[in-house]
């Protein structure tokens, strides 16, 4: 199957993921130990947004406070993680060739928090002052994506191969940061632990947001520029090299843009899984492999998709609020268990 | 000769694997000349191609295209020059048919630049003469092995080269569509082809010269009728066989008898 969707259909599709995505967003919000008028909410985020009283207060001043200053930054968080997460899983998918590929199967997220857990631990590195924990990150996903693309032979790896050390490796990062972590002086040492395994959006502030916005869209922009590239490059290396693309730059180019991405959300939420695993598919059951359309609906699935496992973390054990990477494991891991069973999967199939 | 020869290589060698595949190949293509590369399986013909057209690094010698030695080439202006159909099938991919084809305008695009109605034109164009217009909108990966084939050769009519390098480009196809690729592509205006042929007959019918290669080295070169002799099929391929001219096309066809032990 192949679908041939036209350019205002798929604008269209994107618009109504824009919608929904705000929809969503506003459910998110009203959920949680309080429940809180959509209505209200709309007008409070209006209100902050214009910097005046659009809107009369007509709503208690804890309303505003839970609004804004804990529940919206969540929100905006979720959304810029699932779509990073996504753009890397298919950043990583056309690096390999294989649909399998994802930051967390691979041992990159893994390895950005035994990165991050150890710049915290021997303190700020020279250089990156205040962003040190996603430098640290950033350079643990790196280590992480070299060693499993040598390992494993990035561009004709075989499937086998390249979830095996992918395993291994997030075996290897996994027992680093327990390790540093129960060194450490750490108080808290499980939770901490579990926070960097499993991922959770529990701690985010507003302060948070600017670096990983930034970022992510960085990314998302960047990759859409070498979308054509990209596409080329499913081709093989001998194909991709014959109608002219430089793979060796452009394989640089993935390594360090799905490490950045994977290494900074992963410094914010810790390792959050699966996500550039399920929502690459279903974008490319949609509209095929071409990235040029498959990155911005992803990316916009992504951030739909991490709203929503963000609620269901929240509605599941309430009041408590679960690690949000147990639910999308919950959702990923059979998800990664019936792909790998698809023998003969292929791209935009 | 003043004008620029398209391709050239200088005592080429390649080493795969520790092995070394190529000896000093030492070849030259002329403009508009269909070159067929014959020998056995193993003889270092898809090195060759591979290492021509820079998938490969040489570990010795040089590849001259236009006259100016292969390292010094941009990978896209490369690809601007030279169009490879190569044995590889591509497969945990999927496309549409003329999003593939589309893939052999990059070279003259770059990452950036859109493509225009101009190039459409051009893919089109390009489907039409391998008989695949009707199936632009399906998906690649539902093709037969031969439809897929064409589809690769339609992207390298599309990429407008005039150096075209085949790889054993008639497998998976009927008598019908070998004939028909192999004319399409010698019809080609002042269009250099290298292609590395499994059926000697055919290279002898549509090649204005032979390359026999043994060993990663060249063995014979020169006209049909000098490199297919029943002594080079001995050689190459161990096997007894008459050569006789074919009474239409005037070219030396073999008829094989018998394998025969190496001598």
């Amino acid at each position: 199957m192949c679908s041939h969707w036209t350019r205002s259909r798929y604008l269209l599709f994107c618009l109504a993921m824009v919608l929904l995505l705000g929809a969503v967003a506003l459910l998110a919000i009203s959920l949680g130990a309080v429940d809180l008028k959509p209505a209200w909410i709309l007008q409070i985020v209006l209100n902050k947004l214009a910097g005046r009283d659009l809107f009369p207060p007509v709503w208690p001043d804890s309303a505003v406070s839970i609004v804004w200053e804990l529940r919206m930054p969540k929100v905006v968080a979720a959304v810029c993680i699932g779509a990073a997460l996504s753009v890397a899983g298919i950043l990583m998918q056309a690096l390999t060739r294989n649909p399998l590929a994802d930051p967390y199967v691979l041992g990159i997220s893994s390895g950005a928090s035994a990165g991050a857990v150890a710049a915290m631990l021997f303190g700020g590195l020279p250089l990156v002052g205040r962003f040190s924990l996603q430098a640290g990150a950033f350079g643990g996903a790196l280590l992480a994506s070299l060693l499993v693309f040598l390992l494993a032979g990035a561009g004709r790896a075989d499937t086998t191969r390249l979830v095996l050390t992918g395993m291994a490796l997030a075996a290897v990062f996994q027992a680093l940061t327990n390790l540093l972590i129960f060194l450490s002086p750490d108080s808290r040492k499980v939770s901490s632990a579990l926070f960097w395994m499993t991922g959770s959006l529990g701690g985010v502030t507003w302060a948070d947001i600017p670096l990983v916005c930034t970022v992510g869209l960085t990314g998302l922009l960047t990759a859409i520029l070498a979308s054509r590239p990209m596409d080329l490059l499913l081709m093989g290396e001998a194909r991709a090299i014959t109608l002219g693309v430089e793979t060796v730059r452009l394989r640089r180019l993935l390594i360090l843009l799905g490490s950045l991405l994977t290494g900074v959300m992963v410094s914010l939420a810790g390792a959050i899984g699966f996500v550039g695993l399920v929502v690459p598919h279903v974008a490319r059951t949609l509209f095929g492999a071409a990235h040029r359309r498959l990155l911005p609906a992803a990316a916009l699935m992504g951030g739909v998709f991490l709203l929503l496992a963000d609620m269901l973390a929240r509605m599941l054990a309430r009041p408590e609020e679960l690690p949000i990477g147990i639910v999308t494991a919950l959702c990923g891991a059979p998800f990664f268990l019936w792909l790998l069973h698809k023998s003969r999967y292929r791209f935009g199939e | 000769m003043e004008r620029k020869v398209p391709i050239r290589t200088e005592k080429l060698r390649c080493r795969l694997g520790g092995r070394e595949i190529l000896h000093g190949v030492e070849l030259l293509g002329r403009k508009g000349e269909f070159i067929g590369l014959i020998g056995p399986n193993g003889c270092g013909k898809t090195t060759l191609l591979r290492t021509i057209a820079r998938v490969y690094r040489p570990s010795g010698g040089a590849v001259y295209l236009d006259g100016r030695a292969l390292a010094d080439w941009d990978t896209r202006a490369i690809a601007r020059r030279m169009a490879v159909l190569g044995q590889e099938r591509g497969a945990s991919f999927d496309f549409p048919v003329l999003e593939m084809v589309r893939m052999g305008r990059y070279a003259h695009h770059g990452p950036l630049r859109p493509m225009g109605e101009a190039d459409d034109r051009c893919c089109m164009r390009a489907l039409a003469q391998v008989g695949m217009q009707a199936f632009a909108r399906r998906s690649f990966a539902s093709l037969s092995g031969g439809e897929k084939q064409r589809v690769l050769l339609a992207a390298v009519l599309a990429q407008q080269t005039e150096l075209i390098l085949l790889d054993e480009p008639t497998n998976h196809l009927d008598i019908g569509y070998q004939l028909m690729l192999l004319e399409r592509v010698r019809q080609l205006p002042d269009v250099t082809v290298l292609a590395s042929l499994h059926d000697v007959n055919l290279a002898a019918r549509y090649g204005d010269r032979l390359l026999a290669m043994l060993d990663g080295r060249i063995v014979a070169d020169g006209p049909p009728e000098a490199v297919l002799t029943p002594a080079l099929l001995r050689q190459l391929f161990r096997v007894e066989a008459r050569v006789e001219r074919d009474p239409d096309s005037g070219r030396p066809q073999a008829v094989f008898l018998r394998h025969c032990q190496a001598d």
